[in-house]
């Protein structure tokens, strides 16, 4: 296992054309200024919460406008493929991903490189952890204080469970949410509950024999073609209908993070229709 | 005989009825609310996958019995050749690498990746291949398929290709339209017609080449024959459900021992079999009490894969046809 650590942390020294005994973190109290992002959900906090100066490298997949908001403000940093190895070069002194993929803390340590490997959020109390930690690791905690506050009053002025209405949360494929799992807890922050069902895809059967009182289609690559979205071109996808359907911004459902605030409160006035 | 066949037939309408109809009671429900959209449940929904069952078992019957035939080897079989991987990957590289997942060129996509397989299986394995010579054939071949699948999403445009692709090469019936059933259905007809006319000389050739050359057959020619008939069925059937195991090589060891061990006359009660078996394991994944559709590929390799431990027992102590 050491030797495998020191095998892949040699190849990616190699790979930087760079000495991994070089000191990257910064002084104790400094503002990191090299910092990279390996992943999407990352890149959206590090957008967010970063002083555009401090960002070296966000992942090819926020240049995308069909995966984030951000992307505009993405495109004017490097983009890397998500691995350590694409970004050594930049000599970062943060790096910032989400469930880490092999042992890239490890290596990351060896190289004396300070990694932040967050955890896959499963609940708000997760989003709010996760925006304080990347919010310390820049050292612009005001910053994310700002942010938690904004979520927190999200979620001080949401609509009571009682008063909540049905939902279906539908995507291309049939493709839905649990009704125990973060998407449900953004959509009651919207004044929606989503309705049990049947696995993580609805059948279009389900769909019309069992309609929902409220439809929230996510509209997420909608313009291209693939078999996902040839499922909502069924003929009778079109009857299918829920007495009401509201489509959301998918794009802000893959990493349900800060830029889910602007979606929760333009559904939530949509809701209040 | 006669009593099985009309077993059979009973049981081929008795599957298509219980397609529709089940569930009753939500489809009653929503004719009495609404009896325009209960009627295009019917036809638009439960048609296609009723139809697509029995059809998508069938068409993996026949096209097993004669791969089986074609080999002399009862291990022979869609899947296990390689041609339904072979065929979710040219699917998958139209598809997703070319950017044309309509029904046509992905059906074209898939026939020209199941063509692909057999004729390479042919070649590596040879014309009468051994067991064990035919299953590493047919285990590089799928090893190989699966893999340039996995290369093909990976290089997608789409990053969220794998989960597009995953429940449809999981194999599916749901939610399959009119259209479909028709890009399915017509390359599907023209090739078990084909292979059941086949079936004489198929069993011709159990007696051995000699013996059926000797009585006027072109053995090349045959060999084209049943290659191309079942790339364009089984190609044209996984393009639109996706990749569904076992059944092509279940159906024709029963439809076998109906027949006596004639490999040929075993094709078309092995098609019925096929959509039999496929058209009851939808229904089983539909109507199970667990609260939620399983992909239909996962029950039927839950019921093949034992069977064809079985079968490999089997040919260890003897068993010869």
């Amino acid at each position: 296992m050491r030797a495998f650590a020191f095998l892949s942390a040699i190849s990616l020294a190699l790979a930087g054309c760079w000495a991994p005994s070089e000191p990257h973190a910064p002084a104790a109290g400094q503002r990191p200024m090299r910092v990279v992002s390996l992943n999407l959900c990352t890149d959206e906090l590090l957008l967010s919460l970063a002083d555009p100066a401090q960002i070296a490298s966000v992942t090819h997949l926020s240049h995308r406008e069909e995966e984030t908001a951000l992307a505009p403000a993405a495109r004017a940093h490097t983009a890397n493929d998500g691995t350590l190895a694409s970004v050594v070069a930049l000599r970062p002194d943060l790096v910032l991903t989400v469930g880490g993929a092999g042992d890239r803390a490890g290596i990351a340590r060896r190289l004396g490189i300070p990694l932040v490997d967050l955890p896959y959020p499963q609940t708000l109390e997760d989003v709010e952890r996760s925006i304080r930690t990347v919010a310390g690791a820049l050292r612009r905690e005001p910053t994310g204080t700002q942010a938690v506050a904004r979520l927190s009053a999200l979620r001080a002025t949401a609509p009571a469970q009682a008063q909540a209405q049905d939902a279906l949360w539908l995507g291309g494929g049939g493709r839905t949410v649990s009704p125990d799992g973060l998407e449900a807890a953004w959509m009651r922050l919207a004044g929606l509950r989503q309705i049990e069902d049947r696995g993580d895809r609805v059948e279009l059967e389900h769909l019309i024999t069992d309609p929902p009182p409220i439809l929230l289609r996510s509209d997420y690559r909608a313009g291209q073609y693939s078999r996902d979205q040839q499922w909502l071109g069924h003929p009778i996808a079109a009857r299918a209908r829920a007495a009401r359907t509201i489509v959301t911004e998918g794009r802000r459902w893959t990493c349900m993070g800060l830029p889910m605030i602007e979606e929760v409160e333009r559904l939530r006035r949509e809701v209040a229709q | 005989v006669t009593a099985a066949r009309i077993l059979l037939g009973a049981g081929l309408l008795a599957g298509f009825a219980l397609s529709m109809l089940l569930p009753l009671e939500s489809l009653l429900a929503l004719i009495e609310r609404d009896p325009e959209l209960g009627g295009m449940l019917l036809i638009e929904l439960r048609l296609p996958r009723a139809a697509l069952a029995l059809l998508y078992g069938a068409m993996l019957g026949a096209a097993g019995a004669a791969i089986q035939a074609l080999f002399a080897n009862p291990l022979a079989s869609p899947d296990l050749t390689g041609t339904t991987s072979g065929a979710a990957l040219g699917a998958v590289v139209v598809a997703y690498l070319l950017g044309a997942s309509g029904p046509f060129a992905m059906a074209s996509g898939a026939v020209a990746g199941a063509l692909g397989s057999l004729l390479l299986l042919l070649a590596l394995a040879g014309r009468r291949a051994e067991t064990a010579t035919l299953l590493l054939a047919g285990l590089a071949m799928s090893a190989m398929a699966g893999a340039l699948t996995t290369l093909a999403l990976a290089l997608a445009p789409s990053p969220f290709a794998f989960y597009d692709a995953y429940s449809w090469l999981m194999g599916s019936l749901a939610d399959r339209s009119l259209t479909q059933l028709a890009f399915a259905a017509a390359p599907a007809a023209v090739s078990l017609i084909g292979l059941a006319r086949l079936a004489p000389a198929l069993d011709r050739l159990s007696l051995g080449e000699e013996v059926a050359e000797s009585l006027g057959y072109k053995l090349a020619r045959l060999r084209v024959q049943v290659v191309c008939l079942s790339a364009l069925g089984v190609g044209a059937c996984v393009a639109i459900c996706g990749a569904i195991g076992f059944i092509g090589l279940v159906a024709p060891v029963f439809a076998r021992r109906m027949t006596g061990g004639h490999p040929g006359r075993a094709i078309i009660p092995a098609a019925v079999i096929g959509a039999l078996l496929l058209s009851a394991a939808d229904l089983v994944s539909r109507l199970a009490p667990w609260g939620r559709t399983l992909p239909i590929g996962v029950l039927t390799a839950l019921i093949g894969a034992p069977f064809f431990l079985w079968l490999v027992v089997r040919m260890r102590t003897g068993f010869s046809r």
